[in-house]
């Protein structure tokens, strides 16, 4: 793949060095270089394999999607619906149970919690944390709900004054009050990080104690001191005006940068404007930002948030060090070799501090109790309605 | 009569050129990428340069502008940044439930203002006028949005009376339709009244104080006869020309409300183009909006014309 293709996961792909079609049924990769999570890569929905002959004729995937699951589309009404029908060619024979399923897309939470609690609304893997137990408690709803792969980082720009010094990023992080963060920003539906940001689900995960849940502003403030920071610093936390979990949090984070010496102060803007001065530009001191692993193989959840390289490297962290260390882990041959690299990256990673790891969100399942043999994914993802049915 | 007619149409002509290009302006000039908007944080450079060659956003904005505008007067509003769909067919979709949300809501409105204005003015400075004006000030100064979230909560979740949204089409279900659209139309026309009250009861009590009802009273014009016929009739005119302005209001305000109860009309879609910064919907949806407004306005006019020329005649000097 050329290099200004401009597709974001390319390095998940830049491994290939051949793609045979052997028979009907079978598709051999020859890749460059041992690529532990590559099975994984494939089975990212980007790298889907789609009708060759379709793409050259013009046709628009993203307008109608084509795909050999469970389900095939119908249409899509915007901020209203999209609608599927049973793809009665689909291999697992008898499958899906379901004739056809709609979609809807209810963008106020508000909306969506008073659909499920009047029964209009039957299945939600988004339910809104503060109306989690208000329809998880109604005697027809079934809880589903799981850790996910939906982690909360916050981003010191490394560009920005003493957020350049890694133990001003050390400061900051051991100063953050976890706990409060998924009280009053998740109403406990979340898990503190409190070591890399490798969830304990997940096979990659490092038992690393670094952080206190509550915090401790003690040890922030020896590392503040060391760092030779001044009482007062200004500093600025740019968070998304229409995310509630990050409105929610701004004040806890704001509280606990000034509890360490920093005069903080919260600015909003709305998302596409955030795009651009965060993400397009890094025009900001502080920000807060989550990221949905759909992959569920360590290397989504590092790669993106610490590879110099990454297009998520707003925040211009990185070393070659960490550079090297992930593609260690990602190269090598056995799983126990990538965990034991995966725990350096992780040591490294708490130690450099690029990014400051908060919270690991949970994925708010809730359905109707007549739905049956619903098994929810980590990564929010909707496959396993396949193997569902109504009673 | 005819003349009026064609005359007003032809207005249209320069308001909507003049509308469209405000519109156009302001889509272009708010902050934030339409490119990124629409291919998330992960947007390499390459990507978004991509992106903006390909739907013209490189380009001038008088040249981007023209290209619009030459498609748009043939309906070819182009396609939406996020999925491809073409705008104008979702936009024409969406009319009609938008105008019946509004109607509804105008409905409602009416219902409350005629009455009650009529009333206040007919009992000007009595106690009922004060109760009323009061009223009238509550209802005017209520966000609809909480409104209709109170709404949603009594009648929806407690009594369940009501859906708390979504939207059944016309021609699958008359009641079912009106259900749907009867919360949202109340939280819209309620607030609505609350200026149309203050219209009607200051445009009656103007009526109330003109010669030709003394002449009505003094000739033993019974009272019911003496409100019908004179005194609303006059009193009409305003109500309407206000009315209308009022409407298109309405139609504004749909945008947050459709949102709230699910409803595909043409407000939610402004706001999937204003979240997303998809221009060519914002603009499609927006320009609808404008025409709306300007229709009904157009035929605002013309009912008064037809119930009273001399009153409309007042009214303009």
């Amino acid at each position: 793949m050329p290099e200004d293709s401009g597709y974001a996961y390319r390095s998940q792909i830049e491994t290939i060095e051949s793609v045979v079609a052997e028979d009907d049924l079978t598709v051999v990769f020859n890749l460059k270089t041992v690529t532990g999570p590559f099975e994984i890569y494939m089975a990212f929905p980007g790298s889907s394999i789609v009708p060759k002959d379709l793409v050259e004729s013009g046709h628009d995937l993203n307008a109608e999607p084509v795909g050999s699951g469970p389900f095939k589309f119908v249409s899509y009404t915007p901020r209203d619906s999209i609608k599927f029908v049973k793809n009665e060619a689909y291999y697992e024979s008898g499958k899906p149970y379901f004739d056809e399923m709609t979609y809807r897309i209810v963008a106020d939470p508000t909306a969506l919690a008073n659909g499920m609690k009047s029964g209009e609304i039957n299945f939600s893997n988004e339910v809104p944390p503060k109306d989690w137990n208000s329809i998880t408690s109604q005697s027809n709803m079934v809880d589903a709900a799981l850790e996910g792969s939906r982690y909360y980082w916050m981003l010191p720009n490394h560009e920005r004054g003493v957020l350049g010094d890694p133990l001003v990023r050390q400061a900051i992080a051991h100063a953050l009050n976890r706990e409060a963060i998924v009280k009053a920003a998740f109403f406990g539906q979340a898990t503190p990080f409190t070591g890399g940001v490798i969830p304990e689900w997940n096979w990659g995960y490092a038992d690393l104690d670094v952080f206190e849940p509550a915090g401790n502003i003690t040890k922030a403030k020896e590392l503040m001191s060391k760092a030779g920071v001044a009482s007062g610093t200004p500093i600025s936390l740019m968070m998304v005006s229409s995310w509630p979990p990050m409105m929610s949090m701004a004040p806890i984070i704001q509280a606990n940068l000034a509890a360490i010496g920093f005069d903080a102060k919260i600015e909003t803007m709305e998302v596409p404007r955030y795009w651009d001065e965060v993400w397009g530009t890094s025009n900001f001191d502080l920000t807060v930002m989550y990221w949905l692993s759909p992959l569920a193989d360590p290397d989504d959840f590092v790669t993106n948030t610490y590879a110099t390289t990454s297009a998520v490297n707003v925040q211009k962290g990185g070393s070659k060090e960490m550079d090297d260390l992930m593609m260690a882990a990602k190269s090598a041959v056995t799983k126990a070799e990538r965990k034991e690299l995966y725990r350096q990256q992780q040591e490294l990673s708490l130690t450099d501090m690029d990014v400051i790891p908060v919270v690991n969100g949970w994925v708010l399942t809730a359905h109707t109790n007549k739905l049956k043999n619903f098994k929810p994914m980590r990564t929010g993802f909707l496959k396993t309605l396949k193997d569902a049915w109504f009673d | 009569m005819w003349k009026i007619i064609a005359g007003r149409l032809l207005s249209f002509v320069p308001t909507i050129i003049i509308a469209s290009m405000i519109l156009f302006l302001a889509v272009n000039v708010v902050p934030g990428s339409a490119a990124r908007a629409v291919l998330g944080i992960q947007a390499t450079p390459q990507a978004i340069k991509r992106f903006e060659h390909k739907h013209g956003l490189d380009r001038p904005l008088y040249i981007q502008y023209a290209d619009w505008a030459g498609k748009a007067i043939k309906g070819d509003f182009g396609t939406s940044f996020q999925n491809s769909v073409a705008v104008g067919p979702e936009v024409a979709k969406r009319i009609p439930v938008t105008i019946l949300l509004a109607s509804l809501a105008f409905g409602i409105a009416i219902l409350i203002a005629v009455p009650l204005g009529a009333l206040a003015g007919m009992r000007h400075q009595k106690m009922s006028d004060g109760t009323i004006t009061t009223l009238a000030t509550l209802f005017g100064s209520t966000p609809n949005f909480w409104l209709a979230t109170l709404l949603i909560y009594l009648f929806a979740l407690k009594f369940g009376w009501f859906p708390t949204g979504g939207y059944v089409p016309f021609q699958d279900s008359v009641l079912g339709s009106l259900k749907s659209l009867c919360l949202p139309a109340i939280s819209l026309g309620l607030v609505s009244s609350g200026l149309l009250i203050r219209i009607m009861r200051a445009a009656v009590i103007e009526t109330m104080e003109s010669n030709h009802i003394d002449t009505a009273i003094s000739k033993g014009v019974g009272p019911r006869r003496l409100f019908f016929s004179h005194v609303l009739r006059n009193s009409i005119i305003p109500f309407l020309t206000v009315g209308a302005v009022e409407f298109g209001f309405l139609v504004g305000s749909v945008v947050i409300i459709e949102d709230v109860f699910r409803i595909p009309g043409i407000g939610s879609l402004v706001l999937v183009g204003i979240i997303n910064r998809d221009y060519p919907v914002l603009l499609a949806a927006s320009m609808a909006i404008t025409l709306i407004v300007l229709l009904v306005n157009f035929l605002a006019d013309l009912s008064a014309q037809l119930i009273d020329p001399r009153q409309v005649k007042n009214v303009r000097n």
